[in-house]
């Protein structure tokens, strides 16, 4: 492990990996729990738009993505919160609509591709010095605002009509989940890639929720699930010459597995248990 | 002064189907105040206009003598919907939730202290939770989950409650459990209810006033009255009007 350590390259991979480790679990809970799981995919498919028009325009496209997502959340979160019922469908035309815009942008953009698709997929050699300031910069922002309204936060998510009755701006607080949604997809897709951004938010805490038994616990053992799997995949897609993203992506669909799995079989044990008592 | 006034307030989800037209209902400080009626008869809505979450097509509504619009003290007011666990699945113990109604009081962007929490603890014992604080929110019963939702709208220690009953999962005993839970608390700490119960026969033990919520106030008085009016009603059916204007505040 620590031989990898001599390389610059995989100093900052790993030290991106670890920031973006923690970022993406502790929005995604909330995301998950909001029934929102989806919008870090469409954020992403978005930020690529916004990669390419950075492209483009010679802007370094960490920065044009996050402008873009930032701009795409506040839409998305302002239809949402208009016409909840049409929530789904607006994420769609936002997600299709990035997805199309980038295609077009790329299609301009003649010389190297392969610099835009290390942005799709997630690469660990292409990370620069400028990408690791801006991620830590950026994560050292999300995670202080969220500390900062993390109680608010999970009273709206628990019960919205509640939070509202008793003088939480709820409405402040949603527009504020959305905008830390977009800045963490544009911290995160150097790492894991725009195509799996979002994958990082979710199976981590779908596989916390099968173990944990409080809110405090679900937000821990998540944490430390993406962080087993962003190192353990950096590391496997170092040693084994394979794609970041994905390594990192299916080490956590595994250790997901592995918990359901658990939690299922605990459940059939006690559910026999239980038939045998009543017999 | 008044906890609640409902002035003249018409209401409609759909402009085709009033849900209340031109509604009138003072309830004083302290009372204890039971709404019954009929499924789909709108005491719900009626709840939700009160603390704002709905918004009256006409007229006006003041909440401890400020009009809605104005009103800016939510510290002293807490609702609890009639579905208070929208996800049975949500990954919370009954402490946690019950500290989350400790959030707006704390204010926004501060930690929640030992104080806050020793409150918990005391209001945990109040609802008789306590040997359930640990327990995850969905694996609780319909009543230890209304016990928990109320301990959650005491730790914020709020002047006025408004309660909307769950209709489903609590028997005749848990329900006369809690009401009389909320009368003792009704009593001790001089705090106002205003709660829909869908037990008209048992909730005219606790409660001290009734109002009947049916297209508009058919009762509004005593709860001995109220059998009384029920008896009425079975017989010749007064006209709605004559009742809804009744005030005894
Ligand atoms: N969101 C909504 N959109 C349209 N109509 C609604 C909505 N919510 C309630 N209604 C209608 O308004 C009327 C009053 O409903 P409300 O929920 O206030 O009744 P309720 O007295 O609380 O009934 P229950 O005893 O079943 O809880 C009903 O006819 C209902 O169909
Ligand atoms: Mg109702």
């Amino acid at each position: 492990m620590f031989e990898l350590l001599q390389y610059d390259f995989m100093q900052r991979a790993l030290l991106a990996g670890i920031l973006v480790g923690i970022l993406c679990p502790v929005i995604g809970v909330f995301l998950i729990l909001r029934r929102q799981s989806l919008i870090g995919d469409g954020l992403g498919h978005i930020a690529f738009a916004g990669v390419t028009a950075g492209w483009l325009l010679g802007v370094y496209p960490v920065l044009s993505a996050t402008v873009v997502t930032v701009l795409s959340a506040l839409g998305i979160e302002e239809l949402r919160s208009r016409r909840p019922v049409f929530a789904d469908m607006v994420l769609a035309i936002f997600f299709y609509s990035g997805i199309a815009v980038a295609i077009i942008l790329s299609s301009m953009v003649k010389s190297n591709n392969v610099n835009l698709i290390s942005y799709l997929f997630g690469s660990i050699v292409t990370v620069s010095e400028s990408d690791v300031q801006t991620i830590a910069g950026l994560t050292v922002v999300v995670l202080g605002i969220l500390f900062f309204i993390f109680k608010e936060l999970v009273a709206v998510t628990f019960d919205e009509e509640a939070a509202r009755v008793s003088g939480i701006p709820v409405k402040k607080i949603n527009t504020m989940i959305a905008v830390l949604t977009a800045l963490t997809v544009s911290v995160s897709m150097r790492i894991v890639g725009i195509l799996l951004v979002s994958a990082l938010m979710v199976i981590p805490v779908a596989a916390s929720l099968q173990l944990s038994r409080s809110f405090r616990s679900t937000l821990i053992n998540a944490v430390i699930i993406s962080e087993i799997s962003v190192l353990a995949g950096l590391v496997l897609s170092f040693r084994a010459d394979l794609a970041t993203g994905g390594t990192i992506v299916m080490t956590a669909v595994t250790i997901f597995i592995g918990a359901f799995l658990s939690k299922q079989l605990n459940g059939f044990s006690l559910a026999r248990m239980g038939t045998h008592k009543s017999e | 002064m008044n906890v609640l006034a409902i002035k003249e307030v018409s209401f409609s989800y759909l402009p085709s189907q009033p849900v209340f037209e031109q509604i009138n209902l003072t309830i004083g400080q302290g009372r204890f105040l039971a709404m019954v009626g009929p499924n789909g008869a709108g005491k719900s809505t009626l709840l939700k206009l009160c603390v704002g979450l709905l918004k009256p097509t006409a007229g006006r509504i003041e909440l401890l003598g400020t009009p809605l619009e104005q009103f800016k003290d939510w510290s002293k007011v807490v609702y609890i919907a009639q579905q208070t666990l929208r996800d049975r699945n949500f990954p919370a113990t009954v402490e946690e939730v019950v500290a989350m109604g400790r959030v707006a009081p704390a204010g926004i962007g501060n930690r929640l202290k030992k104080a806050d929490y020793d409150l918990v603890e005391e209001m945990l014992i109040t609802v008789g939770m306590q040997d359930f604080r640990k327990r995850m929110i969905g694996e609780l019963s319909g009543g230890q989950q209304q016990r928990v939702a109320i301990a959650k709208a005491l730790v914020a220690k709020p002047e006025v409650l408004l309660l909307d009953e769950a209709t489903s999962g609590v028997d005749t005993a848990t329900r006369e459990n809690i009401y009389s839970l909320l009368r003792s608390i009704n009593q001790a700490q001089r705090m106002s209810i205003i709660m829909v119960s869908h037990d008209v026969e048992c909730i005219s033990h606790y409660a001290d006033q009734i109002a009947n919520v049916d297209g508009g106030i058919t009762y509004y008085g005593d709860p001995a009255d109220f059998q009384q009016f029920c008896r009425l009603q079975r017989g010749s059916r007064p006209a709605q009007g004559d009742w809804g204007e009744i005030s005894y505040v």
